[in-house]
Protein backbone atom coordinates (compact mmCIF):
# COMPACT_ATOMS: atom_id res chain seq x y z
CA UNK A 1 0.00 0.00 0.00
CA UNK A 2 2.86 2.38 0.98
CA UNK A 3 4.59 1.67 -1.97
CA UNK A 4 1.87 1.85 -4.09
CA UNK A 5 0.66 5.46 -2.91
CA UNK A 6 4.42 6.61 -3.16
CA UNK A 7 4.54 5.50 -7.31
CA UNK A 8 1.40 7.72 -7.37
CA UNK A 9 2.60 10.81 -5.93
CA UNK A 10 5.88 10.37 -7.77
CA UNK A 11 3.46 9.94 -11.31
CA UNK A 12 1.56 13.12 -9.97
CA UNK A 13 4.73 14.89 -9.69
CA UNK A 14 6.01 14.30 -12.75
CA UNK A 15 2.95 15.03 -14.77
CA UNK A 16 3.10 18.63 -12.55
CA UNK A 17 6.48 19.21 -14.32
CA UNK A 18 5.58 18.65 -17.45
CA UNK A 19 2.58 20.65 -17.64
CA UNK A 20 4.62 23.37 -15.91
CA UNK A 21 6.92 23.01 -18.59
CA UNK A 22 4.08 23.50 -21.10
CA UNK A 23 2.52 26.13 -20.00
CA UNK A 24 5.74 28.21 -19.26
CA UNK A 25 6.45 27.33 -23.35
CA UNK A 26 2.43 28.64 -24.12
CA UNK A 27 3.29 31.81 -22.46
CA UNK A 28 6.70 32.77 -23.53
CA UNK A 29 5.36 32.32 -27.23
CA UNK A 30 2.03 33.84 -26.67
CA UNK A 31 4.01 36.97 -25.65
CA UNK A 32 5.72 37.20 -28.80
CA UNK A 33 8.61 37.37 -26.74
CA UNK A 34 10.25 35.22 -29.83
CA UNK A 35 9.16 35.26 -33.27
CA UNK A 36 7.23 32.00 -33.51
CA UNK A 37 9.78 31.15 -36.27
CA UNK A 38 11.85 30.71 -33.83
CA UNK A 39 9.94 29.22 -31.09
CA UNK A 40 6.44 28.26 -32.45
CA UNK A 41 4.04 27.74 -29.95
CA UNK A 42 3.18 24.05 -28.34
CA UNK A 43 -0.12 23.83 -30.45
CA UNK A 44 1.90 24.27 -33.63
CA UNK A 45 4.11 22.16 -32.74
CA UNK A 46 1.66 19.32 -31.98
CA UNK A 47 0.11 20.00 -34.93
CA UNK A 48 3.19 19.65 -36.69
CA UNK A 49 3.53 16.22 -35.55
CA UNK A 50 0.01 15.06 -36.13
CA UNK A 51 0.58 16.48 -39.75
CA UNK A 52 3.35 14.56 -40.27
CA UNK A 53 1.94 11.53 -39.16
CA UNK A 54 -0.99 11.70 -41.20
CA UNK A 55 0.43 13.17 -44.26
CA UNK A 56 3.96 13.38 -43.99
CA UNK A 57 6.88 10.57 -43.51
CA UNK A 58 6.83 10.33 -40.07
CA UNK A 59 5.86 6.79 -39.05
CA UNK A 60 8.12 5.78 -42.22
CA UNK A 61 11.11 7.95 -40.32
CA UNK A 62 10.54 6.58 -37.25
CA UNK A 63 10.32 2.71 -38.70
CA UNK A 64 13.79 3.91 -40.72
CA UNK A 65 15.74 5.33 -37.61
CA UNK A 66 14.47 2.17 -35.17
CA UNK A 67 15.68 -0.07 -37.68
CA UNK A 68 19.04 1.24 -37.85
CA UNK A 69 19.17 1.52 -33.87
CA UNK A 70 17.81 -2.10 -33.13
CA UNK A 71 20.15 -3.11 -36.36
CA UNK A 72 23.34 -1.60 -34.67
CA UNK A 73 22.75 -2.63 -31.42
CA UNK A 74 22.38 -6.36 -32.17
CA UNK A 75 25.34 -6.40 -33.70
CA UNK A 76 27.54 -4.50 -30.92
CA UNK A 77 25.71 -6.96 -28.67
CA UNK A 78 26.92 -9.80 -30.95
CA UNK A 79 30.30 -8.52 -30.54
CA UNK A 80 29.93 -6.88 -26.98
CA UNK A 81 28.48 -9.30 -24.88
CA UNK A 82 31.05 -12.32 -25.52
CA UNK A 83 34.61 -9.70 -25.32
CA UNK A 84 33.08 -8.40 -22.19
CA UNK A 85 32.39 -11.73 -20.64
CA UNK A 86 35.84 -12.42 -21.54
CA UNK A 87 37.70 -9.43 -20.72
CA UNK A 88 35.75 -9.52 -17.16
CA UNK A 89 37.27 -13.75 -16.38
CA UNK A 90 40.94 -13.20 -18.44
CA UNK A 91 43.28 -11.13 -17.38
CA UNK A 92 45.51 -11.70 -20.29
CA UNK A 93 42.38 -11.01 -22.85
CA UNK A 94 42.04 -7.61 -20.82
CA UNK A 95 45.93 -7.00 -21.18
CA UNK A 96 45.74 -7.61 -25.06
CA UNK A 97 42.43 -5.55 -26.43
CA UNK A 98 41.64 -3.03 -23.88
CA UNK A 99 44.25 -0.64 -25.17
CA UNK A 100 42.28 -0.98 -28.27
CA UNK A 101 38.91 -0.74 -27.04
CA UNK A 102 40.02 2.24 -24.79
CA UNK A 103 41.37 3.92 -27.94
CA UNK A 104 38.57 3.85 -30.07
CA UNK A 105 35.96 4.53 -27.02
CA UNK A 106 37.86 7.70 -26.98
CA UNK A 107 37.52 9.26 -30.03
CA UNK A 108 33.97 10.26 -30.67
CA UNK A 109 31.81 8.21 -33.31
CA UNK A 110 31.72 11.05 -35.02
CA UNK A 111 34.90 11.40 -35.88
CA UNK A 112 35.03 7.95 -38.21
CA UNK A 113 32.11 9.35 -40.45
CA UNK A 114 34.14 10.39 -43.10
CA UNK A 115 35.79 7.32 -43.00
CA UNK A 116 32.96 5.06 -42.94
CA UNK A 117 31.55 6.94 -46.02
CA UNK A 118 34.54 6.30 -48.14
CA UNK A 119 34.31 2.44 -47.05
CA UNK A 120 30.53 1.97 -46.76
CA UNK A 121 28.96 4.60 -48.90
CA UNK A 122 25.80 6.84 -47.74
CA UNK A 123 23.53 3.24 -47.36
CA UNK A 124 22.44 1.62 -44.30
CA UNK A 125 25.56 -0.27 -43.71
CA UNK A 126 27.55 2.83 -42.81
CA UNK A 127 24.57 4.32 -39.89
CA UNK A 128 25.08 0.58 -38.56
CA UNK A 129 28.76 0.58 -38.44
CA UNK A 130 28.54 4.08 -36.81
CA UNK A 131 26.17 3.24 -34.01
CA UNK A 132 27.98 -0.40 -33.73
CA UNK A 133 31.38 2.06 -33.21
CA UNK A 134 29.60 4.61 -30.72
CA UNK A 135 27.88 1.17 -28.56
CA UNK A 136 30.28 -1.54 -28.80
CA UNK A 137 33.24 -0.36 -26.90
CA UNK A 138 31.42 1.22 -24.31
CA UNK A 139 29.18 -1.61 -24.05
CA UNK A 140 32.11 -3.65 -23.94
CA UNK A 141 34.01 -1.77 -21.09
CA UNK A 142 30.31 -1.89 -18.94
CA UNK A 143 29.69 -5.44 -19.00
CA UNK A 144 33.18 -6.38 -18.11
CA UNK A 145 33.44 -3.86 -15.11
CA UNK A 146 30.36 -5.75 -14.10
CA UNK A 147 31.52 -9.34 -14.25
CA UNK A 148 34.49 -8.31 -12.32
CA UNK A 149 31.75 -7.43 -9.57
CA UNK A 150 30.60 -10.68 -9.29
CA UNK A 151 30.48 -11.72 -5.46
CA UNK A 152 33.32 -13.62 -5.02
CA UNK A 153 31.67 -15.71 -2.57
CA UNK A 154 28.89 -17.05 -5.21
CA UNK A 155 32.16 -18.02 -7.10
CA UNK A 156 33.68 -19.96 -3.90
CA UNK A 157 30.42 -21.81 -3.19
CA UNK A 158 30.14 -22.79 -6.38
CA UNK A 159 33.37 -24.30 -6.91
CA UNK A 160 32.86 -26.47 -3.63
CA UNK A 161 29.35 -27.21 -5.01
CA UNK A 162 31.66 -29.26 -7.75
CA UNK A 163 31.72 -26.15 -10.57
CA UNK A 164 33.83 -25.80 -13.62
CA UNK A 165 35.60 -23.22 -15.26
CA UNK A 166 32.33 -22.98 -17.62
CA UNK A 167 30.07 -23.41 -14.83
CA UNK A 168 31.43 -20.60 -13.83
CA UNK A 169 31.42 -18.05 -16.51
CA UNK A 170 27.48 -20.04 -17.51
CA UNK A 171 25.59 -20.53 -14.63
CA UNK A 172 26.82 -18.21 -11.59
CA UNK A 173 28.79 -15.21 -13.55
CA UNK A 174 26.54 -14.70 -16.14
CA UNK A 175 22.88 -14.98 -14.42
CA UNK A 176 24.17 -12.80 -11.76
CA UNK A 177 25.52 -10.34 -14.50
CA UNK A 178 22.22 -10.24 -16.33
CA UNK A 179 20.46 -7.56 -14.81
CA UNK A 180 23.12 -4.99 -14.65
CA UNK A 181 24.32 -5.97 -18.00
CA UNK A 182 20.28 -5.61 -19.16
CA UNK A 183 20.48 -1.82 -16.93
CA UNK A 184 23.53 -1.22 -19.88
CA UNK A 185 21.45 -2.27 -22.46
CA UNK A 186 19.21 0.51 -21.21
CA UNK A 187 22.10 3.27 -20.78
CA UNK A 188 23.64 2.51 -24.53
CA UNK A 189 20.46 2.28 -26.00
CA UNK A 190 20.28 5.68 -25.34
CA UNK A 191 23.31 6.69 -26.91
CA UNK A 192 22.73 4.58 -29.62
CA UNK A 193 19.71 7.50 -30.81
CA UNK A 194 22.14 10.17 -30.51
CA UNK A 195 24.58 8.47 -33.24
CA UNK A 196 21.36 7.38 -35.57
CA UNK A 197 20.85 11.03 -35.41
CA UNK A 198 24.10 12.15 -36.64
CA UNK A 199 24.45 9.35 -39.16
CA UNK A 200 20.93 10.75 -40.58
CA UNK A 201 21.94 14.59 -40.41
CA UNK A 202 24.89 13.69 -42.54
CA UNK A 203 23.40 11.55 -45.13
CA UNK A 204 20.57 10.11 -45.41
CA UNK A 205 17.05 10.03 -47.35
CA UNK A 206 14.94 8.51 -44.35
CA UNK A 207 14.85 8.85 -40.80
CA UNK A 208 14.04 11.33 -38.27
CA UNK A 209 17.81 13.10 -38.55
CA UNK A 210 16.50 13.17 -42.25
CA UNK A 211 13.47 14.70 -41.10
CA UNK A 212 14.81 17.86 -39.40
CA UNK A 213 17.59 18.33 -41.61
CA UNK A 214 15.14 18.67 -44.50
CA UNK A 215 12.78 20.76 -42.04
CA UNK A 216 15.99 23.04 -41.73
CA UNK A 217 16.21 23.68 -45.29
CA UNK A 218 12.92 24.80 -46.01
CA UNK A 219 12.56 26.58 -42.40
CA UNK A 220 10.12 24.53 -40.97
CA UNK A 221 11.12 24.92 -37.44
CA UNK A 222 7.75 23.87 -35.99
CA UNK A 223 8.66 20.57 -37.80
CA UNK A 224 11.84 20.47 -36.34
CA UNK A 225 10.65 20.30 -33.20
CA UNK A 226 8.54 17.87 -33.80
CA UNK A 227 11.26 15.78 -34.44
CA UNK A 228 12.85 16.38 -31.04
CA UNK A 229 9.55 15.88 -29.18
CA UNK A 230 9.33 12.75 -30.99
CA UNK A 231 12.50 11.58 -30.30
CA UNK A 232 12.02 12.42 -26.84
CA UNK A 233 8.85 10.67 -26.78
CA UNK A 234 10.93 7.59 -27.73
CA UNK A 235 13.26 7.90 -25.52
CA UNK A 236 10.98 7.77 -22.47
CA UNK A 237 9.00 4.92 -24.25
CA UNK A 238 12.63 2.69 -24.63
CA UNK A 239 13.45 3.34 -21.09
CA UNK A 240 10.44 2.33 -20.00
CA UNK A 241 10.54 -1.05 -21.72
CA UNK A 242 14.09 -2.00 -20.24
CA UNK A 243 12.60 -1.04 -16.70
CA UNK A 244 9.21 -2.86 -17.15
CA UNK A 245 11.01 -6.09 -18.70
CA UNK A 246 14.03 -6.29 -16.20
CA UNK A 247 11.14 -6.44 -13.33
CA UNK A 248 9.55 -9.28 -15.44
CA UNK A 249 13.27 -11.06 -16.15
CA UNK A 250 14.60 -10.66 -13.29
CA UNK A 251 11.94 -11.07 -10.37
CA UNK A 252 14.75 -12.24 -7.73
CA UNK A 253 16.74 -8.88 -7.78
CA UNK A 254 16.38 -6.36 -4.68
CA UNK A 255 14.87 -3.32 -7.38
CA UNK A 256 12.16 -5.64 -8.51
CA UNK A 257 8.77 -5.80 -6.30
CA UNK A 258 6.86 -8.42 -8.30
CA UNK B 1 37.66 -39.61 6.17
CA UNK B 2 39.67 -36.72 6.38
CA UNK B 3 43.35 -36.49 6.91
CA UNK B 4 44.94 -32.96 7.36
CA UNK B 5 49.11 -33.53 7.50
CA UNK B 6 51.62 -30.54 8.06
CA UNK B 7 49.29 -28.60 7.04
CA UNK B 8 51.33 -24.86 6.56
CA UNK B 9 50.10 -21.70 5.09
CA UNK B 10 52.80 -18.60 4.90
CA UNK B 11 51.72 -15.43 3.21
CA UNK B 12 54.77 -13.70 2.09
CA UNK B 13 53.88 -9.87 1.55
CA UNK B 14 56.97 -7.05 0.53
CA UNK B 15 56.67 -5.59 4.87
CA UNK B 16 56.74 -9.11 6.37
CA UNK B 17 56.33 -13.21 5.89
CA UNK B 18 53.55 -14.00 8.17
CA UNK B 19 53.09 -17.66 9.27
CA UNK B 20 49.09 -18.03 9.51
CA UNK B 21 49.32 -21.75 10.03
CA UNK B 22 51.96 -23.84 11.22
CA UNK B 23 52.71 -28.24 10.96
CA UNK B 24 48.83 -29.10 11.60
CA UNK B 25 48.01 -32.59 11.60
CA UNK B 26 44.19 -33.42 12.03
CA UNK B 27 42.00 -36.69 11.25
CA UNK B 28 38.28 -37.03 11.21
CA UNK B 29 36.64 -39.96 11.09
CA UNK B 30 33.88 -40.64 8.86
CA UNK B 31 30.68 -39.41 10.74
CA UNK B 32 32.60 -37.77 13.11
CA UNK B 33 31.65 -33.64 14.29
CA UNK B 34 34.70 -31.72 14.90
CA UNK B 35 34.86 -28.09 16.32
CA UNK B 36 37.90 -25.69 15.72
CA UNK B 37 38.44 -23.01 18.07
CA UNK B 38 40.53 -20.48 19.13
CA UNK B 39 41.32 -16.96 19.78
CA UNK B 40 40.35 -14.21 17.50
CA UNK B 41 42.53 -13.59 14.53
CA UNK B 42 44.20 -16.89 15.17
CA UNK B 43 43.66 -18.77 11.62
CA UNK B 44 40.88 -20.48 12.32
CA UNK B 45 38.80 -20.12 9.20
CA UNK B 46 42.23 -20.09 7.45
CA UNK B 47 42.52 -23.56 8.61
CA UNK B 48 39.34 -24.21 7.24
CA UNK B 49 39.55 -22.62 3.81
CA UNK B 50 42.93 -24.54 3.30
CA UNK B 51 40.88 -27.93 3.83
CA UNK B 52 38.62 -26.41 1.50
CA UNK B 53 40.83 -25.84 -1.22
CA UNK B 54 39.67 -21.95 -1.66
CA UNK B 55 43.14 -21.15 -0.10
CA UNK B 56 46.12 -22.32 -1.22
CA UNK B 57 48.22 -24.08 1.06
CA UNK B 58 52.21 -23.51 1.38
CA UNK B 59 52.72 -27.02 2.61
CA UNK B 60 51.31 -30.03 3.77
CA UNK B 61 48.91 -32.42 2.89
CA UNK B 62 44.81 -33.01 2.11
CA UNK B 63 43.84 -36.29 1.73
CA UNK B 64 40.34 -38.15 1.19
CA UNK B 65 39.54 -41.40 1.81
CA UNK B 66 43.33 -41.77 1.69
CA UNK B 67 43.72 -39.83 -1.97
CA UNK B 68 45.36 -36.30 -1.97
CA UNK B 69 42.73 -33.71 -2.90
CA UNK B 70 43.89 -30.40 -4.34
CA UNK B 71 41.78 -26.82 -5.30
CA UNK B 72 38.38 -26.89 -4.20
CA UNK B 73 36.04 -29.62 -4.84
CA UNK B 74 32.31 -31.34 -4.29
CA UNK B 75 34.13 -33.42 -1.71
CA UNK B 76 34.48 -31.07 0.37
CA UNK B 77 31.30 -28.94 0.63
CA UNK B 78 31.26 -25.68 2.58
CA UNK B 79 28.74 -23.61 4.42
CA UNK B 80 29.68 -19.62 4.97
CA UNK B 81 28.88 -16.87 7.86
CA UNK B 82 27.48 -15.10 4.93
CA UNK B 83 25.18 -17.74 3.52
CA UNK B 84 26.50 -17.17 -0.53
CA UNK B 85 22.75 -18.42 -1.97
CA UNK B 86 22.54 -17.81 -5.62
CA UNK B 87 19.93 -14.75 -5.67
CA UNK B 88 18.50 -15.59 -8.97
CA UNK B 89 17.74 -19.27 -8.11
CA UNK B 90 14.89 -20.00 -6.16
CA UNK B 91 15.23 -22.04 -2.83
CA UNK B 92 14.49 -25.28 -4.60
CA UNK B 93 16.77 -24.49 -7.39
CA UNK B 94 20.07 -23.33 -4.77
CA UNK B 95 19.40 -26.71 -3.28
CA UNK B 96 19.89 -28.58 -6.41
CA UNK B 97 22.53 -26.73 -7.52
CA UNK B 98 25.62 -29.12 -7.38
CA UNK B 99 23.40 -31.88 -8.13
CA UNK B 100 22.09 -30.23 -11.25
CA UNK B 101 25.87 -29.66 -12.24
CA UNK B 102 26.76 -33.50 -12.29
CA UNK B 103 24.09 -34.40 -14.93
CA UNK B 104 23.75 -37.99 -13.78
CA UNK B 105 20.52 -37.86 -12.30
CA UNK B 106 17.07 -38.73 -13.21
CA UNK B 107 13.79 -36.09 -12.36
CA UNK B 108 12.64 -38.74 -9.83
CA UNK B 109 15.78 -39.23 -7.91
CA UNK B 110 16.41 -34.93 -7.61
CA UNK B 111 12.73 -34.42 -6.66
CA UNK B 112 13.59 -37.20 -3.97
CA UNK B 113 16.82 -35.82 -2.74
CA UNK B 114 15.11 -32.34 -2.95
CA UNK B 115 12.06 -33.32 -0.92
CA UNK B 116 14.25 -34.87 1.77
CA UNK B 117 16.43 -31.88 2.20
CA UNK B 118 13.11 -29.57 2.57
CA UNK B 119 11.72 -31.37 5.09
CA UNK B 120 14.86 -32.03 7.28
CA UNK B 121 15.51 -28.35 7.08
CA UNK B 122 11.80 -27.28 7.51
CA UNK B 123 11.96 -25.50 4.21
CA UNK B 124 8.70 -27.11 2.57
CA UNK B 125 6.56 -23.59 2.59
CA UNK B 126 9.75 -21.42 1.23
CA UNK B 127 10.15 -24.21 -1.73
CA UNK B 128 9.75 -21.33 -4.50
CA UNK B 129 11.19 -18.69 -2.87
CA UNK B 130 13.47 -16.32 -3.58
CA UNK B 131 16.61 -16.07 -1.06
CA UNK B 132 15.69 -12.09 -1.07
CA UNK B 133 12.29 -12.83 0.69
CA UNK B 134 14.16 -14.80 3.57
CA UNK B 135 15.47 -14.17 6.81
CA UNK B 136 19.39 -14.90 7.55
CA UNK B 137 17.90 -18.40 9.62
CA UNK B 138 15.89 -19.28 6.76
CA UNK B 139 18.98 -18.64 3.97
CA UNK B 140 21.44 -20.55 6.36
CA UNK B 141 19.24 -23.30 6.03
CA UNK B 142 18.74 -23.24 2.14
CA UNK B 143 22.87 -23.23 2.59
CA UNK B 144 23.43 -26.39 4.47
CA UNK B 145 20.34 -28.14 2.49
CA UNK B 146 22.22 -27.25 -1.03
CA UNK B 147 25.38 -28.13 1.02
CA UNK B 148 24.25 -31.48 2.26
CA UNK B 149 22.03 -32.46 -1.34
CA UNK B 150 25.41 -33.04 -2.75
CA UNK B 151 26.93 -35.07 -0.63
CA UNK B 152 30.56 -34.37 0.43
CA UNK B 153 32.55 -36.79 1.95
CA UNK B 154 33.17 -33.76 4.35
CA UNK B 155 31.10 -31.08 5.43
CA UNK B 156 33.10 -27.81 6.16
CA UNK B 157 31.38 -25.01 7.96
CA UNK B 158 33.22 -21.73 8.36
CA UNK B 159 31.15 -19.49 11.51
CA UNK B 160 28.00 -20.85 10.20
CA UNK B 161 25.74 -19.01 12.78
CA UNK B 162 27.78 -15.80 13.42
CA UNK B 163 25.74 -13.56 11.56
CA UNK B 164 22.58 -14.57 13.19
CA UNK B 165 20.56 -13.35 16.13
CA UNK B 166 21.02 -15.43 19.66
CA UNK B 167 17.55 -17.22 19.91
CA UNK B 168 17.72 -18.04 15.50
CA UNK B 169 21.65 -19.54 16.59
CA UNK B 170 20.45 -21.51 19.29
CA UNK B 171 17.14 -23.09 17.04
CA UNK B 172 19.81 -23.89 14.47
CA UNK B 173 22.38 -25.77 16.49
CA UNK B 174 19.70 -27.75 16.95
CA UNK B 175 18.57 -28.06 13.86
CA UNK B 176 22.13 -28.84 12.94
CA UNK B 177 22.58 -31.53 15.83
CA UNK B 178 19.05 -32.84 14.59
CA UNK B 179 19.93 -33.43 11.17
CA UNK B 180 24.24 -34.44 11.99
CA UNK B 181 22.31 -37.34 14.71
CA UNK B 182 19.98 -38.59 11.52
CA UNK B 183 22.44 -38.21 8.49
CA UNK B 184 25.80 -38.75 10.81
CA UNK B 185 27.57 -36.87 8.08
CA UNK B 186 31.21 -35.61 8.43
CA UNK B 187 31.41 -31.95 10.06
CA UNK B 188 34.59 -29.88 10.66
CA UNK B 189 32.83 -26.97 12.29
CA UNK B 190 34.74 -23.46 13.04
CA UNK B 191 32.94 -21.03 15.53
CA UNK B 192 34.68 -18.50 18.25
CA UNK B 193 31.55 -19.57 20.30
CA UNK B 194 32.66 -22.64 22.71
CA UNK B 195 29.28 -23.11 24.55
CA UNK B 196 28.05 -23.52 20.44
CA UNK B 197 30.74 -25.84 20.10
CA UNK B 198 30.55 -28.05 23.20
CA UNK B 199 26.92 -28.80 21.95
CA UNK B 200 27.26 -29.02 18.42
CA UNK B 201 30.70 -31.79 18.77
CA UNK B 202 32.00 -35.06 19.35
CA UNK B 203 35.47 -33.60 19.62
CA UNK B 204 36.76 -29.82 20.13
CA UNK B 205 40.10 -28.88 18.76
CA UNK B 206 41.57 -25.45 20.56
CA UNK B 207 44.28 -23.73 18.17
CA UNK B 208 46.89 -21.80 19.83
CA UNK B 209 47.72 -17.98 18.92
CA UNK B 210 49.24 -17.13 15.34
CA UNK B 211 50.77 -19.37 13.77
CA UNK B 212 47.47 -21.71 14.21
CA UNK B 213 48.85 -25.08 15.91
CA UNK B 214 46.87 -27.59 17.82
CA UNK B 215 47.17 -26.76 21.78
CA UNK B 216 44.16 -29.54 22.87
CA UNK B 217 42.01 -32.04 22.07
CA UNK B 218 38.91 -32.07 24.16
CA UNK B 219 36.23 -35.00 23.76
CA UNK B 220 33.20 -33.79 24.83
CA UNK B 221 31.56 -36.01 27.04
CA UNK B 222 27.78 -35.44 26.32
CA UNK B 223 25.54 -38.30 25.81
CA UNK B 224 23.33 -37.78 22.47
CA UNK B 225 20.53 -37.08 21.31
CA UNK B 226 20.94 -33.59 22.72
CA UNK B 227 18.59 -30.88 23.01
CA UNK B 228 18.58 -27.45 24.32
CA UNK B 229 17.72 -28.54 27.87
CA UNK B 230 21.73 -29.84 28.22
CA UNK B 231 22.64 -25.69 27.82
CA UNK B 232 21.18 -25.41 31.07
CA UNK B 233 22.55 -28.28 32.99
CA UNK B 234 25.30 -27.93 34.96
CA UNK B 235 27.64 -29.72 33.99
CA UNK B 236 27.72 -28.56 30.53
CA UNK B 237 28.39 -24.83 32.11
CA UNK B 238 31.25 -26.29 33.81
CA UNK B 239 32.55 -28.27 31.11
CA UNK B 240 32.42 -24.64 29.01
CA UNK B 241 33.73 -23.11 31.47
CA UNK B 242 36.69 -25.50 31.19
CA UNK B 243 37.43 -25.30 27.38
CA UNK B 244 37.18 -21.36 27.71
CA UNK B 245 39.89 -21.41 29.77
CA UNK B 246 42.54 -23.84 27.88
CA UNK B 247 41.36 -21.19 25.09
CA UNK B 248 42.21 -18.09 27.02
CA UNK B 249 45.52 -19.39 28.63
CA UNK B 250 48.61 -18.84 27.08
Amino acid sequence: MQIKREKLKYLFLSFIGGIVFLVFWQIISSLNLVQSFFLPSPKSVLNAIVTLFTQGSLLGDIGASFFRIIAGFILSIIVALPLGILFGTSKKTEAVVEPLVAFVRYVPPSAFIPLIIVWFGVGEMGKVILIFLGVAPYLTLLIADTIHAVRKELIEASLTLGATKSDLVFKVILPYSMPAIWDSFRIMFGAAWTFVIIAEIVGSSSGLGHLMIESQRFLRTDNIFAGIVVIGFLGILTDYFFKVSSKILFPWTDKSHA
Amino acid sequence: MLEIKNLTKKYNNINANILAVENLDLTVQDSDFISIIGPSGCGKSTVLRLVSGLVEKSEGSILIDGKETVGPNREKGMVFQNFSLFPWLTVEENILFGINLKKDFSVAKKTEILNHYLEMTGLKDFRTAYPKNLSGGMQQRVAIARALANTPKVLLMDEPFGSLDSQTRSQMQELLTRIWEKEKMTVLFVTHDVAEAVFLSNKIIVLSKRPARIKKIFDVPFQRPRNHELKKDKSFFEFVNHVQQELESD
